[in-house]
């Protein structure tokens, strides 16, 4: 039997429409998240790569448009009603991100918080089991018992952002995705979060993870996988190690590049755009790159690129 | 009368020493408790040089920028900027006409309303008292050619300009007095991949056209490959100080160790730094050992009882660590 991939992504179209105009945000991304797996997003800002996320858990309402295909486990993800949309989110798919450590109630401790949520969402049926419950879930990212009775401003970032992680693995998710969790940490404390995640996940706490970072360092700590993004496209993917060491795509090249000591600080000269996301400043544009995006195509196992560099 | 085409303009380099701190320290009060930002800082920049000054958050590298332009004043200690020392400068535009800071932030440190050159012009009326429409057309123009800004760009305003666009109006606004010393407080944080070396190599550029020293204040040690210095701060006190090249090829510290571990070459590689990364506790502003304890991977016995202080252990190159 062939295993079903958790997550299958085709075609994926976001356009955000406000009063002044409309943007498209992601263009066209396509991508499967197998059962088990580390997917790092990276991307700058503007890339798309949160509203992937925000795709993924259905967080993008209407008048903006959401096209292509998100199926999960097989279940069409923007075709949901509310109710199968209670059952999905955090319970399936759970979401942390950067500011989810400034998103805890000031006013309520640490473990009324906890129990508001367990008990909203029927993960606990009374206040006892509310408590036990969510001392079990601060033990496993490694915090005292005491944080129950503390408020938020009392927390360092650090420990602000494990108390998300507890929330967010309280109903035992499949997939968690984490947007930008560390971004706003210490090189210390960031590493330490990165640690638990990690941790979580060889000890089969967390499944799956899709991880998102603007931030290289970061990916080359946990992804396996790493898919890389561009003004709405994905323009490479494949195992970390292949994408960091033997990068196809000039942006990533370029991206790769800027990130050694011994780097080059290479200089890209700006110029007229079109078609591919990166034309505009690609060294190694040619006439075609100027008139059409180029799509994915696998140029070695599991490493997809989309440049006409490897072919039309 | 015109005045001279801004290419002509150096900064002072007959000083050798643009800029020292003897023994400068920094407390803020906070709530009943005083917080140490600073702590007996002692550091000297050339003339025409680059330095990078790397810390994380809270390491005090903001204070120690501020403090040299004369935005702060610290609570011990001077900063003698070429001869003057700051802390008897009544009127801080004296200090300004001399030292500029380039704010983190291009978003909200420009008037989005302004134009560019609303902007540029601004310091030179009132700071450096150009009032000839003709040289402020001169300097305005000059300043903006040095930052690879051409005419078109005069009359745009700040919010119909993207994050790189705004980052070189900061430094052509600091640029624009002609000053002898600037400090870039995080000058590629806000801005995209693509643009980070462009202003790395702008700022390189205006050190190499006008002689400036320049103050770099960064949390990505890569970063500071550009600069002829490099001061690793740490709570409050530089750990580390040298020739960069020295101390990216040899760091000493293992705190300055752990900040160039943590480079995605070093990262694919295998996991190194997964032993060094363990947070042992909360590291102590007041008190007394070594602030960097908590941390510290090769902490020895001693460490908890005394304050390591900076010594020259290889030639040229500083460190505060008692391993050494």
């Amino acid at each position: 039997m062939i295993a079903l991939p958790l997550l299958t992504v085709r075609g994926l179209k976001v356009i955000y429409v406000t009063q002044t105009g409309s943007k498209e945000a992601l263009r066209d991304v396509s991508f499967q998240l197998e059962e088990g797996e580390f997917l790092g997003i990276m991307g700058e800002s503007g890339a798309g790569k949160s509203t992937v996320g925000m795709a993924l858990m259905r967080l993008i309402p209407p008048p903006n448009v959401v096209r292509g295909q998100i199926l999960y486990r097989n279940e069409d993800v923007l075709g949901m009603d509310e109710r199968e949309l209670r059952a999905y989110r955090w319970r399936q798919v759970a979401m942390i991100f950067q500011a989810s450590m400034n998103s805890l109630d000031p006013t309520s401790s640490i473990g009324k918080s906890f129990q508001q949520l367990l008990l909203d969402k029927g993960v606990a049926q009374n206040k006892r089991e509310a408590r036990e419950l969510a001392r079990k879930l601060l033990e496993e990212v490694r915090l005292p018992e005491g944080v129950l009775d503390m408020y938020p401003h009392q927390l360092s970032g650090g420990m602000r952002q494990r108390v998300g992680i507890a929330m967010a693995i309280s109903a035992n998710p499949s997939l968690l995705i984490a947007d930008e969790p560390t971004t706003a940490l210490d090189t210390v404390t960031q590493f330490s979060i990165l640690n638990l995640i990690i941790d979580l996940k060889r000890e089969g706490r967390i499944r799956s993870v899709i991880f998102i970072s603007h931030d290289l360092p970061v990916h080359a700590y946990v992804a396996e996988r790493l898919m890389v993004m561009l003004k709405g496209y994905v323009v490479e993917e494949g195992p970390k190690r292949e994408v960091f060491t033997r990068p196809l795509h000039p942006y990533t090249q370029f991206l790769v590049e800027s990130s050694k000591l011994e780097g080059k600080g290479l200089r890209l000269k700006r110029r007229e755009g079109g078609g591919c996301p990166f034309s505009d400043l690609c060294p190694q544009a040619k006439e075609v790159c100027f008139r059409k995006a180029p799509s994915l195509v696998e140029v070695s196992a599991h490493h997809r690129v989309a440049c006409f560099i490897y072919g039309e | 009368m015109r005045s001279a085409p801004t290419i002509e303009w150096r900064a002072s380099s007959t000083v050798s020493e643009m800029i020292r701190f003897r023994d400068v320290s920094k407390y803020y009060r906070a709530g009943g408790r005083i917080i140490t930002a600073l702590e007996g800082i002692n550091l000297s920049i050339e003339g025409g040089e680059i330095i990078a000054i790397v810390g994380e958050t809270g390491s005090g590298k903001t204070t120690l920028g501020r403090i040299s332009v004369g935005l702060e004043r610290p609570s011990k200690g001077e900063v003698i900027l070429e001869e003057t020392n700051l802390n008897l400068v009544k009127d801080r535009r004296e200090i300004w006409r001399k030292a500029q800071y380039v704010h983190q932030d291009p978003y909200s440190s420009l008037d989005p309303y302004l134009t560019v050159w609303d902007v540029l012009e601004r310091p030179l009326k009132y700071l450096m008292g150009v009032k000839s429409r003709e040289e402020q057309k001169d300097r305005i123009e000059g300043v903006l050619e040095e930052v690879g800004m051409g005419e078109e760009y005069w009359g745009k305003r700040i919010q119909e300009l993207s994050g790189g666009e705004r980052q070189r109006v900061l430094i052509a606004r600091a640029f624009i007095v002609r000053p002898v010393y600037v400090v870039a407080d995080e000058p590629t944080t806000m801005i995209d991949f693509i643009h980070r070396n462009e202003v790395l190599g702008l700022l390189t550029k205006l050190r190499d056209d006008f002689g400036t020293s320049i103050m770099i204040i960064t949390h990505d040690i890569s970063i500071a490959r550009i600069s002829n210095h490099i001061g690793v701060m740490f709570a409050g006190r530089v750990v580390e100080y040298g020739e960069s090249k020295e101390v990216l090829s040899n760091p000493l510290h293992p705190y300055t160790q752990l900040l160039l571990s943590v480079i995605p070459e070093k990262l694919v590689e295998s996991n190194p730094v997964r032993e060094k990364l363990t947070q042992r506790g909360v590291f102590s502003l007041q008190g007394k050992g070594c602030r960097y304890l908590s941390r510290c991977p090769i902490a020895m016995k001693g460490c908890e009882v005394k304050e390591p202080t900076l010594e020259e252990v290889r030639p040229k190159h500083y460190v505060a660590c008692f391993a050494y």
